[in-house]
């Protein structure tokens, strides 16, 4: 029987594919300006992030509104949780790739004077390739896939420590410029954000499909 | 787009015809009483004329016909007619009621299908044939059980107006019972309640007023009945002093003497003032049970 | 049955391999579940999927219908209840009733709530006055009715009505008292009461209740039955069911995709 509430949540599901794809396109532009010093990519990440916010908010309104009168249960109720959550993670991953934006425009000098550090370039590509398998895992409801990007966090994860480790011992060792160190640092730390983020959207996939909270699970417990 | 408005003189002319027409009928009704009322009032009136109203109601000689001094005295008649009354709803009303709680609550659907219009049946065999029947079989048999020389006598009256009455008690009641929501038989039987409780404490006293209501129908079948009586009780003018004594009740007497009164004399106007008595007798009892009813309804609304 | 749906809780009603025939329309087939100690647990299902049919089974209302046919067990507190040693007025003291629509006698209120006690095992005037205040205590219209309680209940609300069948079954102390449908008939807020009341009777007694309101099954029950035509499709913890269930015809049902 076709509803007219499936309608709704339908557009609601195609609202978070949008906001999907939107990300995606900011995670690679941030990507970008890193890793290829590219100026003139901070316009459209700055327009993206506000697109995001505004899809959000309009998605969260039409999920509230759909929640108060429909009171949904079981699969619907998981869908409409699910896109609430996902796209509040995904405007979140947004906010991150505006924050390296800032970063880098704040001491570009610096570093674009210095030699990105190779696990930053590591980093970036783990990211986008992070994003853009959630999103895939999401459109298909692959929890295989969503499963895996949880366990991939944990690269980014030590990345981003060796990169702090590795810089505040070259402070303390005074040799390298510590705004330039710190910069390094926090862009890492934004980039390890949103690999959590994307983990966060990888657990909501799993909840979509199985109905299970798989969140602050041990890896290895997820794979069993 | 359908429009609301009147369809037109024809249909509006109909619909209220039909609606007077109801109107009608229900006045008819109240017209005829009260006709019947007025009639038995003003040929009832002049006989008391001559008549001493105390005498009338509290005399128990009746002697209309009597060429030295006439007496009018219904007192006798007014107890026969109780006497023989109460006698056929004492046997009537227990019975019916007994028999349609059987029939609604015991008896399964097929037998119920079978006895009811049986029953129903009995109410159809005419008051002469009953009366005939009292006369040749009931009679001696009262007369051998209790050694009278007859058993024409008031006992034998209570016996055949119970018959006749059985039918519309049973009907009723069992009409009353079957009616009786079946939400309040699965609650008592939910609270733990046996099936002949839930009939006395529950289905009965939700019926009352069907029950009551063939108890009334009961009654007046009886009170008016007269050909049985006539036949049956032996009609002696005499005070009566139990059941075993032969009496004649006021439409056995109003029956007997009509035929040959002299038109227009006191004993006529007499008979009507009889017809008068059994009329308000009828009317108060009616109207007095309807009253209780009332209340009863109202208390529990 | 997998007990182990509630580890927490004794199972009060055991039902195993449950027939029950109209004639030659089977309306239940093959039931099994167990029904835990002192929780609600919800009926639901489409119309004619026989929920009604099955609580009535669980107090032998279903004797009334002539051509009604039990095959199968069911146990309460371990003992079969269709056994033929069984006393019909016993059991349903031990499991009350309430119906869907309210029911009360065209007696006071006070009558109605003496009823049962008065059908059972004759109490003394004071017990019996004791018991209906504490029972329409219980059913949170003690302060309600108590200064009319010699006045027809049947002049009390829709709402009120019920919860007067309420104070009523619980004045017999039962153990298990039976819902069916019971908030069909009255208002929401109405509801909201009963709902409530609901609620606090599971502190005391195990509670089935046949529902077509899903809500309201989410909202009162701790377990979830689903029937479909007959049979039981999936028995689970509320919450499971209302967010997870594992059988694609309860979801369809509880979605309102059913049709």
């Amino acid at each position: 029987m076709e509803r007219s509430f499936d309608l709704q949540l339908q557009e609601l599901k195609d609202m978070v594919v949008l906001l999907g794809e939107i990300t995606k396109k900011a995670v690679r532009l941030a990507a970008e300006l890193t890793t290829g010093e590219n100026l003139s990519v901070i316009e459209e990440i700055v327009r993206l992030e506000k697109e995001s916010d505004q899809l959000e908010t309009e998605l969260q309104k039409r999920a509230s509104t759909l929640m108060a009168l429909h009171q949904p249960v079981a699969g619907d109720l998981r869908w409409l949780l699910t896109s609430m959550n996902i796209a509040h993670e995904l405007e979140r991953i947004a906010d991150q790739c505006l924050n390296i934006v800032q970063r880098i425009t704040e001491s570009k000098e610096l570093l674009f004077s210095a030699t990105l550090p190779i696990e930053l370039f590591e980093m970036t590509a783990r990211m986008q390739e992070m994003v853009d398998d959630v999103h895939q895992a999401y459109i298909r409801q692959d929890t295989e896939l969503a499963q895996e990007i949880i366990g991939r966090d944990i690269f980014l994860d030590d990345l981003k420590t060796k990169i702090t480790n590795k810089y505040f011992e070259l402070i303390t060792k005074n040799e390298v410029e510590p705004a330039l160190a710190v910069a390094y640092i926090l862009i890492s730390r934004h980039i390890e954000k949103i690999g959590d983020l994307a983990k966060n959207v990888a657990e909501e996939v799993f909840y979509l499909v199985h109905g299970e909270f798989i969140k602050h699970r041990k890896v290895p417990d997820i794979y069993n | 787009m359908a429009s609301v408005k009147k369809k037109g003189l024809i249909s509006d002319l109909k619909e209220r015809l039909i609606q007077h027409l109801f109107e009608m009928s229900g006045w008819l009704a109240l017209v005829v009483l009260l006709g019947i009322f007025a009639l038995l009032l003003t040929t009832a009136i002049p006989a008391f004329k001559e008549i001493n109203l105390k005498e009338f109601f509290t005399s128990s000689r009746w002697d209309p016909t009597s060429p030295e001094k006439p007496e009018y005295g219904i007192l006798s008649m007014v107890v026969s007619t109780m006497l023989v009354t109460a006698g056929a709803l004492a046997i009537a009303f227990p019975l019916g009621l007994g028999v349609a709680a059987y029939l609604s609550d015991v008896a399964s659907h097929k037998v119920r299908e079978i006895v009811k219009p049986v029953v129903e049946l009995l109410a159809a065999i005419p008051s002469v044939v009953v009366g005939f029947i009292g006369l040749t079989l009931v009679g001696p048999l009262i007369a051998r059980i209790f050694k009278l020389s007859n058993g024409l006598n008031a006992l034998n009256g209570s016996l055949l107006l119970a018959i006749m009455a059985l039918p519309t008690v049973i009907s009723i009641s069992e009409d009353s019972l079957q009616a009786v929501p079946q939400a309040y038989v699965e609650a008592s039987l939910a609270l733990g309640a046996n099936r002949w409780q839930t009939l006395v404490r529950v289905k009965i006293p939700a019926a009352i007023s069907g029950i009551a209501a063939s108890f009334m129908l009961g009654l007046g079948r009886a009170i008016g009945e007269t050909m049985t009586v006539l036949m049956a009780t032996g009609n002696a003018r005499s005070f009566p002093h139990g059941f075993l004594d032969s009496v004649r009740t006021l439409s056995a007497n109003i029956a007997i003497e009509l035929g040959e009164v002299p038109y227009y004399t006191t004993h006529y106007y007499a008979l009507f003032a009889l017809g008068l008595i059994l009329f308000v007798m009828t009317f108060v009892i009616n109207l007095t049970a309807d009253l209780i009813l009332e209340k009863q309804k109202r208390k529990l609304q | 049955m997998d007990s182990r749906l509630f580890p927490e809780a004794q199972a009060k009603i055991i039902v195993r391999n449950l027939n029950l025939y109209y004639g030659k329309k089977q309306v239940l087939k093959n039931l099994n579940l167990e029904l835990p100690e002192k929780r609600v647990t919800a009926i639901i299902g489409p119309s004619g999927c026989g929920k009604s049919s099955f609580v009535r089974v669980l107090n032998r209302m279903n004797d009334l219908i002539p051509e009604a046919r039990v095959e199968g067990q069911v146990l309460i507190d371990g003992e079969n209840i269709y056994d033929s040693d069984v006393d019909l007025a016993a059991l349903r003291k031990k499991v009350g009733m309430v119906f869907q629509k309210p029911n009360p006698f065209p007696k006071s209120i006070f009558d109605n709530i003496a009823y049962g006690l008065r059908v059972g095992n004759h109490r003394k005037p004071a017990e019996i006055e004791a018991i209906v205040e504490r029972s329409l205590k219980q059913a949170a219209l003690w302060d309600e009715v108590k200064d009319r309680l010699h006045q027809s209940a049947l002049r009390l609300s829709g709402g009120q009505q019920q919860r007067l069948c309420i104070a009523r079954a619980l004045a017999v102390e039962p153990e298990i008292i039976l819902f069916d449908e019971p908030c069909s008939a009255i208002d929401p807020i109405a509801t909201a009461k009963v709902e409530e009341l609901i609620h606090q009777l599971k502190k005391d007694y195990t509670v089935v209740i046949v529902t077509h309101n899903m809500q309201q099954a989410a909202r009162v029950s701790d377990f979830t039955a689903f029937l479909w035509l007959g049979e039981l499709v999936e028995f689970d913890r509320t919450e499971k069911i209302f967010t997870n269930p594992k059988n694609k015809l309860t979801e369809d049902y509880i979605t309102g995709r059913f049709g």
